[in-house]
């Protein structure tokens, strides 16, 4: 019976595992989704009405699920004018949020891009930039999203059989 | 100056500037312009006298203990003045000014890009003045009685050179003439403020009291905003500053034939300059306005004459200086 119990527990514990690193990949393409919607708000807010990019920071933190911290900390930040440059507050809001850790380590190194190319340009060049990095960002989405079935799939069976393979060797 | 107004100003300050400047100013009430130059000392001018801002501590006259301003600190500063977007002062920055909360103006200089004949850009900002907001409330008081008439405002022209107060004088007729008072009911004033001057917008709030009925077009050329307010705000008056070009005046022509008094000013030393302006000049001579205000030469806020459509003298600098002594309130 306790063997049993213990065999349930591994199978179950590496389905589980199995299925969170799944739901990582999902996770991943929501928050994916929900940056491309904020490049897209920052390009209609900069082109229609030449919002500043505290102000645009500040709608985002109302709008945003997974980056709310994120964007709420940028605002806050840039608001209290105590130094430092646009990109550097925005690398330490990176390593500040949680949701980064779901996120691939070229989509880190994406963002990091878009912190360094935000702000401190003209008006035609920022939006041309923010076009480049959308254009960018829905060729990585298109990609996590063909890439979650098969991935999803991996995972679940890869959790089965690990589990299954640790009953057997353990018990 | 209150606790506010301060803080906007430290604000945008490099934040080892900021501290030593708070250290000295708790209040930035008699702080005038505050001049940051690339690698040149910080300049401070403070009562109508200048100081350099001490390395040390406090302010000084010597230049060996003056404070320097580092290309960082400039940097720093712009990102701070436009809220770490260069692109939404595009436009600002073309004219080479821009106004923060408060109502402050910062002035700046640098690489000026040229295309077409036209600033397309302005970039390597490397010298900036910083020129500390006073609304003085309060200073045209002596002046309404003397455009009012009878229930409206005869159509007044503010004549003086740059730098004599006039835009400070035409923003308190502005706040009196639309808050009203026990006595006189308010206008609908409609405010063409092309280089925000007037209300200070900043981020489409006046931060300059321009009074309970006073809509203000900030950033619009006048000529446009003057026709965009008659057909749109039905203003009982337009107040405009500083005009100059012959499609302003032609626009003042077409809003007082539409029955809108008007409130403006224009640079001149005197009546004479004025009429002698090319298109400026027929409107006087048709007496397009019944009220000239002339402020004195090299004394700011000071009213030397009032002259009615045909020149003539009705109060002079006497008048004010009486009506000082009898009431023991300050000069306009």
């Amino acid at each position: 019976m306790i063997k049993f119990i213990g065999v349930l527990l591994i199978i179950s514990g590496s389905v589980l595992s199995g299925h969170y690193f799944a739901e990582k990949n999902l996770i991943r393409i929501h928050i994916l989704e929900e940056i491309e919607q904020a490049l897209q708000f920052m390009y209609g807010e900069i082109e229609y009405a030449a919002l500043d990019i505290t102000g645009i920071f500040g709608s985002l933190s109302e709008r945003s699920r997974y980056c709310k911290d994120f964007w709420v900390f940028m605002h806050d930040r840039l608001l209290q004018n105590e130094g430092g440059a646009l990109y550097s507050i925005w690398e330490e809001g990176l390593d500040n949020s949680v949701w980064v850790k779901y996120l691939l380590y070229e989509d880190r190194l994406f963002m990091g891009e878009v912190g360094k190319n935000t702000g401190n340009l003209d008006r035609q060049s920022q939006l041309n930039t923010l076009d480049i990095f959308k254009k960018r960002l829905g060729g990585m989405i298109l990609a996590a999203r063909s890439e979650y079935k098969e991935k999803a799939k991996v995972c679940h069976v890869a959790g089965a059989v690990a589990g299954i393979f640790l009953s057997i060797l353990l018990v | 100056m209150d606790k506010d107004s301060t803080g906007q100003v430290l604000q945008i300050l490099p934040v080892a500037i900021r501290k030593k400047v708070f250290k000295v100013f708790k209040d930035l009430s008699g702080v005038q312009e505050i001049r940051l130059r690339v690698l040149r000392p910080l300049i401070i001018v403070y009562s109508g006298c200048e100081y350099f801002l001490s390395i040390n501590e406090g302010l000084t006259h010597n230049i060996n203990k003056a404070y320097f301003v580092s290309a960082s600190e400039l940097r720093e500063a712009v990102d701070y003045i436009s809220n770490y977007s260069r692109y939404a002062f595009e436009e600002e920055l073309k004219q080479g000014y821009l106004t923060i909360q408060g109502g402050h103006r910062i002035g700046v200089a640098g690489k000026i890009l040229w295309e077409n004949g036209r600033v397309k850009n302005m970039g390597n900002i490397s010298f900036m003045n910083i020129r500390v907001a006073h609304q003085v409330t309060g200073c045209s008081e002596r002046l309404i009685p003397y455009i009012r008439h009878g229930s409206s405002i005869y159509n007044t022209l503010v004549i003086s050179p740059p730098g004599c107060g006039k835009t400070t004088l035409l923003r308190d007729m502005i706040r009196i003439l639309s808050n009203g008072d026990s006595k006189n009911r308010g206008f609908t004033v409609g405010v063409v403020d092309e280089r925000s001057e007037l209300g200070a917008c900043y981020k489409g709030c006046p931060q300059n009291d321009l009074g309970y009925r006073s809509d203000i077009l900030d950033g619009c050329p006048k000529a446009e905003g003057m026709m965009m307010l008659v057909r749109s705000m039905a203003p009982e008056i337009i107040a405009v500053d500083e005009i100059g070009s012959n499609k302003d005046v032609n626009a003042l022509d077409y809003v007082m034939n539409c029955g809108i008094r008007v409130i403006a000013t224009v640079h001149g030393l005197d009546m004479d300059e004025i009429m002698n302006k090319p298109v400026l000049g027929s409107l006087v001579k048709q007496h397009a306005f019944k009220r000239y205000i002339l402020l004195e030469a090299g004394k700011t806020g000071r009213i030397s004459k009032v002259f009615d459509e045909r020149g003539t003298v009705i109060c002079n600098r006497d008048c004010f200086i009486e009506k000082e002594n009898s009431s023991g309130v300050k000069s306009a």
